[in-house]
């Protein structure tokens, strides 16, 4: 039964009414990170009476999160983003049902994780987990909700709705190909103001609740671009492309057999380049090996626990790597490619191997 | 030749500086002339919208149409 009471406010509303909110009350709405918009989005769909949401995330609360991932509190930072939400959401509203995924997307899970639900928002923070949700949506036809952000701009559309020509389109259509990587930086490297998710975020809500409801104009097959400095705003009408031909996955099973990292150009053969702040959170991780193959008489030394094995004595020395997952750094970023080449050769599948982009010098320059 | 009034977002904004007028007939020739005066442009991927619709091809430009270079953003 529906607590009257508790949306009376909504419900009072003209064009919205008690069927409205009957039709909150049995949507299934997924949400892909719990981070600086998945918060916003979470707490709106919660409130406004949402049915059935699900939360997708594998991260931890940090102390730099909380700036603007304001569902969490300073008593939350080690703590499971999916679990620290599902706690102040379901105190927030007790009346409907939250699901907890407490995994990364992949194409792996992604499939199943989709198929549950009836509308997707993405509130993910890199390109890879985002094209693999655009190509999961659009081969699935699910209502996709995106958005992202910028320092202080932000974009949101809805892709896969029909418009009024029943024309539909995807993120691809607005960005057919990934950029390159470092090419554009994201809220670790480039900072971000704290409201900017609060807005950007709150829109995806908007959004969500319009494509449940049918009130108003969803922003299906346009952008709107916000910037919070001016309050410069405009909205961009999104052609289709012709989409066919260019090497994307159209089936599920071309979808699973898809590597994301690598079509991002953040994976090459099999080894993944970090960035400085990757580097900052990765590095802490349980069963996490960080070597430096540098001479033993370069400097600076790194402030955290690490194996020296200069680059020429790898090969004997790979005894002493204990864990799966192993970080390989240098000065620059040249010898350290070459090492976790060797490292992968020799090591495998099994293993995580990934390296320093820049090396310590640009560990340096990010962390001054 | 048409005097466009020229809009960019995120780090393309921080390239250009500022909005900014320059002389084109054509989406490919504005794109040449702001690629010529700004080579850091280049080698990005952005999307050009012609007067609030995105383009694909290579578009005719009347004088105080707005064009607006948006790149993709992934911070979330």
């Amino acid at each position: 039964m529906l607590n009257l009471e508790r949306y009376d406010r909504q419900i009072k509303l003209q064009g919205f009414g008690i069927e409205a909110q009957e039709k909150l009350a049995s949507a299934k709405v997924l949400v892909i990170g719990a981070g600086g918009l998945g918060c916003p989005v979470l707490q709106y769909l919660t409130a406004a009476g949402v049915g059935n949401i699900g939360i997708v995330d594998d991260d931890r609360v940090s102390l730099s999160n909380l700036h603007r991932q304001i569902l969490y509190t300073t008593n939350d930072i080690g703590k499971l983003k999916t679990e620290a939400a599902f706690e102040r959401l379901s105190a927030m509203n007790p009346e409907i049902q939250i699901n907890v995924i407490s995994e990364r997307i992949s194409t792996k899970n992604a499939i199943q994780i989709l198929s549950d639900y009836d509308i997707v928002i993405d509130c993910t923070d890199n390109f890879p987990t985002r094209y693999l949700l655009d190509d999961a949506c659009r081969i699935l036809k699910k209502p996709l909700v995106f958005g992202a952000i910028y320092q202080y701009e932000g974009q949101v559309a809805v892709f896969n709705g029909e418009d009024n020509k029943g024309s539909s389109t995807h993120y691809r259509d607005l960005f057919p190909q990934p950029p390159k990587p470092g090419e554009v930086p994201d809220c670790n490297d480039a900072g971000v103001i704290g409201v900017l998710p609060g807005i950007i975020g709150t829109i995806q809500a908007t959004e969500a609740i319009k494509l449940i409801t049918g009130i108003g104009e969803p922003l299906i097959n346009r952008l709107i671009t916000i910037n919070v400095l001016d309050y410069q705003t405009a909205i961009f009408q999104i052609p289709p492309e012709n989409l066919i031909d260019k090497d994307i996955p159209s089936t599920i099973s071309e979808f699973e057999k898809m590597n994301y990292e690598l079509h991002c150009g953040i994976e090459h053969n099999g080894i993944k380049n970090i960035s400085p702040a990757e580097f900052n959170s990765i590095s802490k991780l349980p069963e996490t090996t960080i070597i430096d193959v540098r001479e033993i008489n370069e400097f600076p030394k790194l402030e955290i626990p690490y194996l020296s094995i200069p680059l020429s004595h790898l090969k004997e020395n790979l005894a002493q790597i204990q864990d799966r997952n192993v970080i390989v750094v240098c000065q620059s970023g040249k010898r350290s490619i070459l090492g976790a080449k060797i490292l992968k050769e020799i090591l495998g599948k099994e293993y995580k191997i990934s390296h320093l982009e820049g090396g310590i010098n640009n560990l340096i320059k990010a962390n001054e | 030749m048409a005097t466009i009034k020229i809009i960019s977002f995120g780090r393309l904004k921080e390239i250009l500086g500022s909005d900014l007028e320059l002389e084109a007939e054509n989406s490919d020739g504005l794109l040449n002339q702001l690629n010529e005066k700004f080579p850091q442009l280049k080698n990005l991927k952005l999307r050009i919208a012609v007067n609030q619709t995105i383009i694909s091809e290579n578009t005719d430009l009347k004088n105080n149409d707005v064009v607006a270079l948006m790149p993709p953003y992934s911070g979330g």
